[in-house]
């Protein structure tokens, strides 16, 4: 697939991308702009990435976190925007970590109801490209003609679907929270 | 100044790049080598590429679970429908045929998935089916007969289980694995599931190894002494022979069969089937080689080889049983 070891992206997948609705709350304390929020993701996963390629952290966590504190502070000494105090402690990001970590472990039929919420929440026409995708089998071309809408279309719809699920299931989405 | 659309730049910006390859990959009615090489130079470009794209991969996947639901029987009335699928279902009057299964799958606060049969860690029971297969789970294990396909369909979702199955020509048992399956050509096969590999030996006949999705791949078709074994991206077919498949299946009779196994890699078998963890420290001792036929549920015997044979240290920590040098 790629030239990476494997075992980086199954890490990667397992252990970082779960961390996300965390991390992503905790950024935007400081950012309320959501884009700045995917930028700073961005640069936290590279230097997280960057590091994991010479050796996989002992504890994921902290150490994601601890890349989050440490860019942020790299920012306001930079920019001189967000009040240095504002930048919480370790100690306390350590337990916004904890209660990520809870949501990590769902068996089978549970994450099978998550992924009929995130469904649930995409706009229609995403959901349902997805659905004659996923359950329905069809390809990209066969998709637009059964919804009677241009291959082009059905690819915008595609796209917008699979980033709304990404940001789902691990951004910061009350969707998430909101259904049991 | 957040919600414009013209301010998509930097890191939302190639999200959306990552998602057109990805559906593209996913979606295309062709996907050749040569677009295959074009997504890994674009990969390759840079790690922010590759993170993107391994976090939408990610989130796509888990939507592959959805495939399971393939079988599902059209005509089941959705009495509690919710409104605003209500609203999106008869719009799309377009997909009428496709009605059924996508509107009961949102419908339906659980998920049909068929009747549920399952083991807990050492466990180990033999289901009759209505056909007369047969199923036999290994510990830790669950599977669905799933209510489509003639009670002829079954999805493995964890664990290991050896099939037996009566052949029919008219209606091939088929067993779902992931977004893999395996439809049976006159057969007794394992399947061995876990996280990131799934493993299936043949003990006797032919069984079809497919991606649930056609377009995905080709199948391969694997006959008696084949053990396949599928990981991230790698399938590998090496031919068995008699022994080491008894070895393999060892499990049926409550053995775990080694032969010079390194130290570790049998003690994690053992944690399969036991509640008290087997923990080898140090990697001179993980890989000791053993040989033998050990009782799967009896760790003290595995204990007593490590220290009688082996000369390591034991300790025990409450659940843990530590093997050291």
């Amino acid at each position: 697939m790629t030239d990476q070891p494997p075992d980086l992206h199954a890490w990667f997948v397992r252990e970082v991308l779960p961390l996300e609705a965390a991390l992503t709350r905790y950024l935007l304390r400081y950012r309320s702009n959501k884009g700045d929020v995917a930028d700073l993701l961005q640069d936290i996963y590279l230097r997280v990435y960057d590091s994991a390629r010479r050796a996989l952290p002992q504890s994921t966590r902290s150490f994601v976190f601890v890349t989050a504190h440490n860019l942020l502070v790299d920012r306001v000494r930079r920019e001189k925007v967000i009040p240095l105090e504002t930048v919480e402690s370790i100690e306390a990001i350590g337990v916004a970590a904890e209660i990520a970590g809870a949501e990590e472990s769902l068996i089978a039929r549970e994450e099978l109801r998550r992924v009929q919420a995130a469904l649930d929440a995409l706009p229609p026409r995403s959901r349902e490209a997805i659905l004659l995708r996923q359950v329905n089998g069809l390809s990209r071309r066969e998709i637009a003609a059964r919804m009677g809408i241009a291959e082009q279309t059905v690819k915008w719809h595609l796209n917008a679907g699979v980033r709304a699920l990404a940001d789902i299931f691990y951004g910061n989405s009350d969707q998430q929270r909101s259904k049991p | 100044m957040s919600d414009q659309v013209e301010e998509v730049g930097g890191a939302e910006a190639l999200r959306i790049e990552a998602a057109d390859w990805l559906m593209r990959q996913r979606t295309s009615d062709l996907w050749a080598q040569e677009d295959q090489a074009a997504l890994e130079s674009w990969l390759a470009k840079s790690p922010a590429h590759l993170l993107a794209y391994w976090r939408l991969e990610a989130a796509w996947s888990r939507t592959d679970r959805l495939a399971a639901l393939r079988d599902v029987p059209q005509a089941r009335p959705a009495q509690a429908r919710r409104k605003n699928i209500g609203s999106f279902l008869t719009r799309s009057v377009a997909v009428a045929a496709c009605f059924a299964v996508v509107g009961f799958l949102l419908l339906r606060s659980s998920v049909p998935l068929g009747r549920e049969f399952s083991t807990s860690v050492g466990g180990h029971e033999t289901i009759r089916l209505a056909d007369g297969s047969l199923i036999e789970l290994n510990t830790n294990t669950t599977v669905h007969v799933l209510d489509g396909g003639n009670g002829r369909t079954v999805t493995l979702d964890k664990g290991e289980a050896y099939f037996q199955i009566v052949h029919n020509q008219a209606s091939p048992f088929e067993v779902l694995v992931g977004d893999r399956k395996l439809v049976d050509i006159g057969t007794a096969f394992s399947v061995r599931k876990e996280t990131n590999r799934l493993q299936v030996a043949i003990v006797e006949g032919q069984v079809r190894f497919a991606p649930l999705h056609p377009k995905d791949g080709k199948p391969i078709y694997l006959s008696s002494g084949d053990m396949l074994v599928a990981s991230a991206g790698k399938t590998s077919v090496t031919r068995l022979a008699s022994p080491d498949l008894k070895s393999e299946l060892g499990w049926r009779r409550g053995l775990l069969i080694f032969y010079r196994k390194p130290l570790a890699d049998a003690a994690e078998e053992f944690n399969r089937y036991n509640q008290q963890q087997i923990v080898v420290v140090g990697e001179a001792a993980g890989k000791l080689p053993v040989s033998g036929a050990l009782s799967a549920n009896d760790p003290e015997q595995f204990v007593r080889m490590a220290r009688n044979v082996f000369g390591l240290r034991v300790e025990r920590r409450n659940s843990e049983i530590l093997i050291s040098r």
